[in-house]
């Protein structure tokens, strides 16, 4: 054995001189006598040492043994966010939590085209297109990939067809836990989101699509059965940028045999009451925002509606500027609507001030935003619940003027904590969280729950 | 054993120590905060109660069977160095977070270890599950292999091959990867071509 032993040390020695010039930092290393211990390294250590070998090196490597072979084919390409965001000027970025390995592995061919700007990767249009082929071909899957670019049909155009030239098997192809899809231009941009959603049929949990735009209603039938084909779908944004007249029935049947948890759903026609009970057959709805001509807060109070609210841990309604704040009956369903919510949930408000319906003598007017401002700081008393109150179109020092009328003008009103979002007013048991104007509704529940 | 890279840091006099024992069952001690960054540490802290100071002060020396004494005094340097880094939990936080003098520092440690120190430290750093450690390991192992020939890999490592003939050729000619490294080729070349069409032109 000791034998054995001496003469793997001699030949080990032997190479490691005769390839001494190779390692440059290990001069010293390469005069020694040593020993490599490379066969004792397992798997996991492998495989840590592989991942940072780019795919060239990683090629040679899988010829080396069996082992080998094995570690390497066994390596995934995880991506966890990538934000691909563009400008008007033709400019675009990626973003990423791992832009140094996008950068110095994926995209080395390219390095001489884009700018590493620390957060950020810069770049032309074609070599985004060309670094975008080279993601999409090498990377398994992406957690969360989000698109927002003037071109975001032909993104997800090379996405798809990077992956069908890639000559993955179908289970390998690259998938997304997450897609969000800020924008489409073209009349056939739906089509390839669909093939997008369809990609990661079995992955995506979460599907964001804002400002976007269905145009026929073939188009509108194969994306939502392509959104019934994700099992795993559990919350679903869709915004679209002109209301969609194709999708009303298809939505409900695509979500309602699914355990969705987070809704939100604004532009889509005729989308009534009965639709949302519907989606929430199986009743795990947890937070809700639809905008929708047909459902006011006198529906949602209604006790058909109250076994759909009742366990959410959120609730956005969207209050029209012809509300009446002297309308005792949609007061009485605004408090209905408050007291069947949990105690620890919240009722997110957008209040639009000024528009159509609202009377000229109100408009821009300080005291009518004080006035809004004390209902809903009274609902909240009343309801001992939480508001998040976004009062939409007003000027910051509207809202300002607003909050110091409250405050002067009741006594039980009191001011509370600043947050990075806004101002809570406090009366009793309940709490009114007053929305900055360049605020929007943010994920900080964490928060809400314990100011 | 040499001290490393110059402005390294050492256990303060207030320091809280822990103690570990080599294999060889030499005893060695490192501030509470450095012992902090490795995963296995923290486990054996959690188990036997370990959680304030009088206990680690009290405590018997941790045995570490897995780790030599010359790995263990390289670990504890390089613990004592990243000891005000996040907690070990916080998967790859060295990335982001890292100044250019802790990087020097890094470099300048990795590059006074001997490739079988750096082996020994890799599978130290593993059993102690030192993140950032084993990634800085991993990272200059690689930077070993990068640009050799399968045969000169095999040989540097000491390798058989493990392949048959009928194997070995079949091996040669799969790639998974195929497909994107001719198109990355493709593409060098392409830029070849365009950067040698103005001087033809010209």
């Amino acid at each position: 054995m000791s034998s054995r032993r001496t003469k793997w040390v001699y030949r080990a020695k032997e190479k490691l001189l005769k390839f001494g010039r190779g390692f440059s930092l290990r001069k010293r290393a390469l005069q020694s006598e040593e020993t490599l211990a490379i066969p004792s390294l397992n798997g996991d250590v492998l495989q840590q040492i592989f991942e940072n070998l780019d795919l060239k090196d990683r090629s040679k490597m899988r010829r080396i043994s069996r082992e080998f072979r094995n570690v390497i084919d066994k390596i995934p390409i995880r991506i966890p966010f990538l934000m691909i965001h563009s400008d008007e000027s033709g400019h675009y970025e990626i973003l990423s939590d791992q832009l140094d390995f996008i950068a110095g592995h994926l995209l080395s061919p390219f390095s001489s085209h884009f700018d590493h700007l620390g957060d950020a990767l810069s770049m032309n249009q074609e070599t985004l297109y060309q670094a975008l082929q080279i993601i999409a071909m090498q990377a398994s899957s992406i957690s969360h990939l989000w698109l927002d670019c003037v071109d975001n049909g032909y993104l997800a155009k090379i996405i798809v067809e990077a992956n069908l030239d890639a000559s993955k098997n179908v289970m390998d192809r690259l998938n997304f836990e997450q897609l969000t899809i800020i924008g489409s231009k073209d009349y056939n941009d739906f089509d390839w989101f669909r093939k997008l959603v369809l990609m990661s049929r079995r992955t995506l949990k979460a599907l964001r699509l804002r400002h976007v735009r269905i145009t026929s209603e073939s188009q509108a039938e194969a994306f939502w059965q392509a959104v019934a084909q994700c099992h795993q779908l559990d919350l679903l944004q869709y915004e679209p940028c002109r209301t969609d007249h194709f999708s009303r029935k298809l939505l409900i049947e695509a979500l309602q045999s699914k355990d969705i948890r987070n809704l939100t759903v604004t532009g889509i026609a005729d989308l009534s009451a009965d639709d949302l009970k519907k989606i929430n057959s199986r009743g795990t709805l947890q937070e809700l925002s639809v905008v929708s001509d047909s459902i006011k807060p006198s529906v949602l109070a209604t006790p058909p509606l109250q076994s759909t609210i009742i366990n959410l841990k959120s609730l956005l309604i969207q209050i029209d500027p012809w509300l009446s704040l002297h309308d005792s009956m949609e007061r009485c369903a605004l408090l209905t609507i408050l007291q069947t919510l949990p105690r620890s949930s919240i009722l997110e408000v957008v209040h639009v001030m000024n528009g159509e319906g609202t009377p000229h003598s109100l408009l821009n007017s300080n005291n009518h935003v004080g006035r809004a401002l004390g209902y809903w700081v009274g609902l909240a008393m009343e309801s001992q619940r939480a508001i998040k109150l976004k009062l939409d179109d007003v000027a910051q020092d509207k809202l300002d003027a607003g909050v110091g009328r409250v405050l002067r003008k009741c006594a039980e009103v009191i001011r509370g904590n600043w947050t990075e979002d806004g101002l809570w007013l406090k009366s009793g048991g309940g709490r009114v969280l007053v929305l900055d104007r360049r605020t929007w509704f943010g994920d900080d529940d964490l928060e809400l729950a314990s100011p | 054993m040499a001290d490393g890279p110059s402005g390294a840091k050492k256990c303060r006099d207030d320091d809280v120590l822990f103690r570990v024992k080599s294999k060889e069952d030499r005893e060695y001690t490192l501030s509470k905060k450095a012992a902090q960054l490795s995963g296995t540490i923290h486990h054996y802290s959690e188990n036997y109660g370990l959680d304030n100071d009088e206990a680690i002060m009290k405590m018997e020396p941790m045995s570490l069977l897995e780790v030599s004494s010359e790995s263990l005094h390289h670990i504890i340097r390089w613990c004592e160095q990243h000891r005000n880094c996040p907690i070990w939990e916080e998967e790859k936080w060295w990335q982001n977070e890292r100044d250019a003098e802790l990087t020097k520092w890094e470099d300048e440690f990795m590059a006074e270890m001997t490739s079988e120190t750096l082996y020994n430290l890799f599978l130290a750093a593993n059993f102690l599950d030192i993140k950032c450690l084993l990634d800085k390991c991993a990272q200059s192992v690689a930077d070993m292999i990068k640009g050799k020939s399968v045969d000169e890999i095999r040989e540097i490592w000491m390798l058989e091959n493990d392949f048959t003939p009928e194997e070995e050729e079949k091996i040669k000619n799969e790639n998974p990867w195929e497909a994107i490294l001719r198109y990355q080729e493709q593409l060098e070349k392409e830029k070849e071509e365009q950067a040698s069409q103005p001087a033809a032109s010209s």
